[in-house]
């Protein structure tokens, strides 16, 4: 009997040992990190007015303004072009005594550059508002989903007056705010 | 020797007790990697050159020297679901640590990830070491090109490094 627990102890000693054994030699061979980065959120507008229109005739569908989009959201993203007077006006003056627009619509360029992200909701580039008056118009265009980046795309502003013929000379001009908002 | 003494020795032998040892005063083998730092603060929005992405530790007593086998999960492109672009340039080079004496430190090892399975291999140079790596750190560096025309979000790469016996 005592012969029998002699050996039992050993054997749970022996145990012990090769568990420690193994604990202290499981060291791993085998490591692995997460290597990354962001590409930045990318929604940026510049547009530059046309200062030199002759306003002394009629305009039908005259680019006044020209604008760049560069946007990267993976949602797309909707462009409002706002007439803040819906027309030309003279400085200090009364927008009653300018020159009204009948039509303000996001165009083609004369020479298109840039491009337009891929999308399956595409932005047609175009979007028209006919007859705004004398008032504040927005005009909206909307890009879906997009699956590359809309960059450096160019894009106009055009607008249609009719012939002012009882107006005084002088300076006339409109304010547009072009604004880009991206959809995440 | 006692029959008691006698059994507790046979018994010990049985269940292999003790660490492999080539011999009975050898110290254990040993052939680690340990992740350190994976860089995920990456600015894609421009062009990067020689940028660290990743650090590894090191560590091989091996006799018959070691490898390392880098496996890179996206084939060495960063992904943002199904939209990636590719690393370029990428390499190896040593850091700190020690480096077993006659292995020759990387200083831009170049790495060339295998399209099929990820893989590539850092083998040093220099013969066959006389002394243990310990806690050697190398980094990984890789180029990209500017990025800014992509969708923007978070690209990512996983890389994984096994060290093996041998060269």
């Amino acid at each position: 009997m005592n012969s029998m627990t002699e050996v039992k102890k050993g054997l749970g000693r022996s145990i012990a040992a090769v568990a420690l054994a193994a604990a202290a030699f499981a060291v791993p061979a085998k490591a692995g990190v997460i290597a990354g980065g962001t590409v930045p959120v990318i929604n940026t507008v510049r547009a530059i007015g046309n200062t030199s229109l002759d306003l002394s005739a009629a305009g039908a569908l005259v680019p006044i303004v020209t604008f760049y989009v560069d946007n990267n959201t993976a949602g797309g993203f909707t462009i409002s072009v706002t007439s803040v007077n819906g027309g030309f006006a003279p400085p200090g003056g009364v927008i009653a005594a300018g020159i009204a627009f009948t039509a303000v619509e996001i165009a083609a360029p004369a020479t298109p550059s840039g491009t337009l992200g891929a999308s399956v909701a595409q932005w047609d580039g175009t979007e028209a508002q006919a007859a705004p008056g004398l008032g504040a118009t927005t005009t909206v265009g909307t890009q879906g989903v997009q699956t590359t980046a809309t960059v450096d795309y160019k894009r106009a502003i055009t607008a249609s007056w009719a012939a002012p013929t009882t107006l005084l000379a002088g300076y006339y001009s409109e304010s547009f705010t072009v604004n880009l908002a991206a959809i995440f | 020797m006692s029959g008691k003494r006698l059994t507790t020795i046979l018994l010990a032998l049985t269940l292999g007790w003790g660490p492999a040892y080539s011999a009975w005063d050898d110290p254990p083998l040993v052939n680690t990697a340990l992740s350190t730092t994976g860089v995920v603060g990456l600015n894609f929005g421009m062009p990067g050159t020689r940028q660290q992405i990743a650090m590894f530790l090191i560590s091989s007593n091996d006799p018959a020297g070691f490898h390392v086998v880098f496996n890179f999960a996206n084939k060495g492109t960063f992904k943002s679901g199904s939209r990636t672009f590719s690393m370029s340039n990428v390499c190896v080079t040593g850091i700190s640590g020690t480096l077993g004496t006659g292995l020759v430190p990387p200083n831009q090892y170049a790495l060339t990830i295998d399209a099929g399975t990820g893989n590539a291999t850092w083998t040093p140079t220099g013969g066959l070491p006389t002394g243990a790596t310990d806690t050697y750190l190398i980094g990984i560096f890789a180029d990209w090109a500017d990025q800014s025309g992509m969708i923007a979000g978070f690209y990512q790469e996983n890389i994984t490094a096994t060290v093996v016996s041998g060269f």
